[in-house]
């Protein structure tokens, strides 16, 4: 809709003319899995509000519409984006060329991530190991010990090798905010084993 | 005059020493937070909703709130001009020409005329806020459900289309955030919907654990995949003992200021809004208006002094439909409208009359916190230096232990937390694939709104539709929701017409 017509926007073109580029624009191929997901969630949500009708009669004012209508809103969205990523991927996602002209900067494309930039996968996948570990830790090794744990781990796995440094943090850290939290503003939060 | 009273007893309200100090740590720590790389000031009160919720009275936390709202708001900007990371969608424009003056050894000019530049525009527009509110509010008690209706179309629909790079992937977005405005019981007849028979689910994803979701731990996650990829290098303040600005940053600066302010205002408080779409034309109206016209994109003070206030003064305009008619049009508004929530107090029309002893004191609690940030900020500067120095992995450990504590001590439910992950995660895709952040929250919290309002003037008009197209104001706004969604094509159209290529700007936003 917004860029079915090929992107005229700045240096796309310059960069596509001249033969291979610097660095040549292979087809994304994350955007059209996350379109398959998209729609695949959004039928099965469907078929739910669909199923979730039953018997009932469906009036403008029964509490079953909104579900279909917003399912409905999901499907026919994400069939056309899912649509869009297949036809023609670099209309969605345009190739970065040199931002505008006007900005000179050697690290300006550190501010602006494209799908076209690889990502570590395995940095974020690590933390949301750690993050799940963290929570079902919570409530049975208490908040101190397990804030502690989780924050080492967490900046190790985001790449602080500065142990004693984390250590220190990470007691300090825990045991400020569960004394500030319990004592000060007198919110619950899990003692655990170590006899606070 | 009976405004000037209500506004008098609000600032007595305020000038109490413990309100004081209530303002000043609501500063405060809304700076620091809000300096943190790739923290928006909706984040930074949902971390920090915890804290105002032990406080015994509303009206210290809203004064908190005002606080935090505008230290978080200039933080972000600081760390727009010195790191190049805006921290949202509002501080783009300025990071564009701020950072560009850090690089030259003028960020002390930079940090200075965006600090007076948002003191200026908050001060100015929050006497509008003063003037109109009431009016406003007054207006609004003639408002049936299906304006209201229109409303939430409205600034759902205008959000979605005005903001992000293509329109699908808003829409996208929005149905998402409408989606899980669904879960839980159907608010007029007790349905269980999307629950999945899940005891959990019964009661709804409430909207704190959707922001520190997708912008905490979405955040966090995006940011773990490209870390050798960031900007590290904060931009020296430049020479010491220097003054902040000099004669002719002043003269550059000050109609900007105003100029800024004037399209903020009122773009803020119409139910459409929020603060990127001001900020940007404030940027490009300087950027062509300009006699520096060279000097943008090297970093021209005007470029950050119109932006800026722009987006102050968008903020004071957003408090209008969140205080008279509980509409929310921006992520940080919808956070508010939690907070208020929390304390039991609906913003709406009833609001001026019910609680207009709070109401005051938080208008005039915005006066004191736009001072109090313009007294504190700059000669806080190194501090928050400091801050900007602390090593990202520490960081963002530590924002992802605040993330779970704060919705650990909201919930006190580990299930949440895991649903607050479960959010992240697709915070994560969302922001690798570009997919836009502000329509999701919109949708939740004004979904389940907007479905009341339909169903309630349905009820109402015995099942006749046509109390949609009949009423004026609900056909006005609803054209205007209509309008928003061509709006963005406009600018191409109008150049193709000249035969010019267009220049869309799109915002990578995050607010």
């Amino acid at each position: 809709m917004s860029e079915t017509t090929p992107e005229p926007g700045p240096g796309a073109s310059e960069v596509d003319a001249p033969g291979p580029g610097p660095k040549p624009a292979r087809t994304p191929v994350g955007p059209r899995i996350v379109g398959g997901v998209l729609l695949l969630t959004g039928l099965y949500l469907l078929w739910e509000a669909y199923r979730a009708i039953g018997d009932d009669e469906l009036t403008i004012i029964s509490p079953r519409l909104a579900p279909l209508i917003v399912t409905g809103m999901w499907v026919l969205f994400s069939a056309i984006y899912f649509v869009r990523q297949l036809v023609s991927p670099t209309a969605d996602y345009p190739v970065p060329g040199p931002p505008d002209g006007h900005v000179d900067t050697e690290d300006e494309h550190t501010a602006s991530d494209t799908v076209h930039d690889p990502i570590d996968w395995r940095t974020p996948t690590l933390v949301a190991v750690l993050l799940v570990a963290y929570v079902l830790l919570l409530e049975h090794a208490g908040f101190v010990l397990s804030t502690a744990a989780f924050y080492l781990g967490a900046s190790r796995v985001l790449g602080s090798r500065k142990w004693i440094r984390d250590i220190i943090v990470a007691v300090v850290l825990a045991l400020g905010v569960y004394l500030a939290f319990t004592r000060l503003l007198d919110i619950f939060l899990p003692e655990g084993v170590l006899p606070l | 005059m009976n405004l000037v009273s209500d506004l008098l007893g609000g600032f007595a309200t305020v000038l109490s020493p413990e309100n004081l100090l209530y303002a000043a740590i609501g500063v405060t720590v809304g700076t620091f937070v809000g300096v943190l790389p790739g923290i928006g000031p909706a984040l930074t009160i949902a971390l920090l909703l915890p804290i105002t919720f032990s406080l015994d009275s509303p009206t210290g936390a809203f004064i908190m709130f005002a606080g935090i709202y505008y230290g978080a708001m200039y933080g972000g900007s600081t760390t727009s001009i010195l790191l190049n990371t805006p921290g949202e969608s509002a501080s783009v424009a300025s990071a564009i020409e701020g950072h560009q003056m850090a690089r030259r050894g003028r960020a002390k000019a930079a940090l200075a005329t965006a600090a007076i530049g948002s003191f200026v525009a908050g001060t100015i527009s929050t006497i509008g806020l003063t003037l109109f509110a009431e009016p406003v509010a007054s207006l609004a008690v003639t408002f049936r459900a299906s304006d209201y209706f229109a409303l939430a179309v409205l600034a759902m629909v205008s959000v979605t289309a005005l903001v992000g790079r293509s329109l699908v992937r808003g829409l996208i977005s929005l149905s998402l955030g409408l989606f899980i405005g669904l879960i839980g019981l159907d608010q007029l007849t007790g349905q269980a919907r999307f629950t999945w028979d899940s005891m959990q689910l019964f009661e709804g994803i409430d909207i704190v654990i959707v922001i520190v979701g997708l912008f905490a731990v979405g955040e966090t996650l995006h940011i773990a995949a490209r870390l050798g990829r960031l900007p590290e290098t904060v931009a020296p303040l430049g020479p010491t003992g220097k003054g902040w600005m000099s004669r002719r940053d002043w003269s550059r600066s000050w109609r900007p200021w105003l100029r800024g302010t004037a399209v903020g205002f009122p773009f803020g408080a119409l139910p459409a809004g929020g603060a990127d779409i001001p900020t940007f034309l404030s940027y490009t109206y300087e950027k062509h208006r300009s006699k520096n016209k060279a000097e943008f994109g090297k970093g021209a003070i005007e470029g950050v002094a119109g932006p800026e206030a722009a987006n102050n003064a968008a903020f004071s305009g957003v408090l209008i439909p969140l205080l008279t008619l509980g509409i929310p049009t921006s992520a940080t508004a919808a956070v508010m409208l939690a907070s208020f929530q929390g304390f039991d107090i609906q913003p709406g029309p009833q609001l001026f009359e019910n609680s207009s002893t709070l109401v005051w004191a938080l208008i005039a609690s915005l006066y004191i916190g736009n001072l109090m940030l313009l007294v504190l900020n700059l000669p806080l500067i190194r501090v928050w230096i400091m801050v900007l120095k602390i090593p990202r992995p520490s960081l963002y450990a530590g924002i992802l232990v605040f993330a779970t504590l704060g919705v650990y001590a909201v919930s006190g439910s580990v299930d949440q937390v895991l649903i607050a992950y479960g959010v992240g995660v697709l915070g994560f895709f969302m922001r690798r694939y570009e997919f836009p952040i502000a329509p999701v929250i919109l949708g939740v919290i004004l979904g389940p709104m907007m479905e009341l309002q339909f169903r309630r003037a349905l009820t109402v008009s015995n099942g006749d539709m046509s109390v949609f197209y009949t009423r004026p104001l609900t056909v006005a706004l609803l054209a205007l929701a209509a309008i928003a969604v061509v709006l963005p094509y406009l600018p191409r159209l109008i150049a193709g017409m000249r035969g010019r290529s267009a220049e869309r700007f799109a915002f990578g936003e995050d607010d």
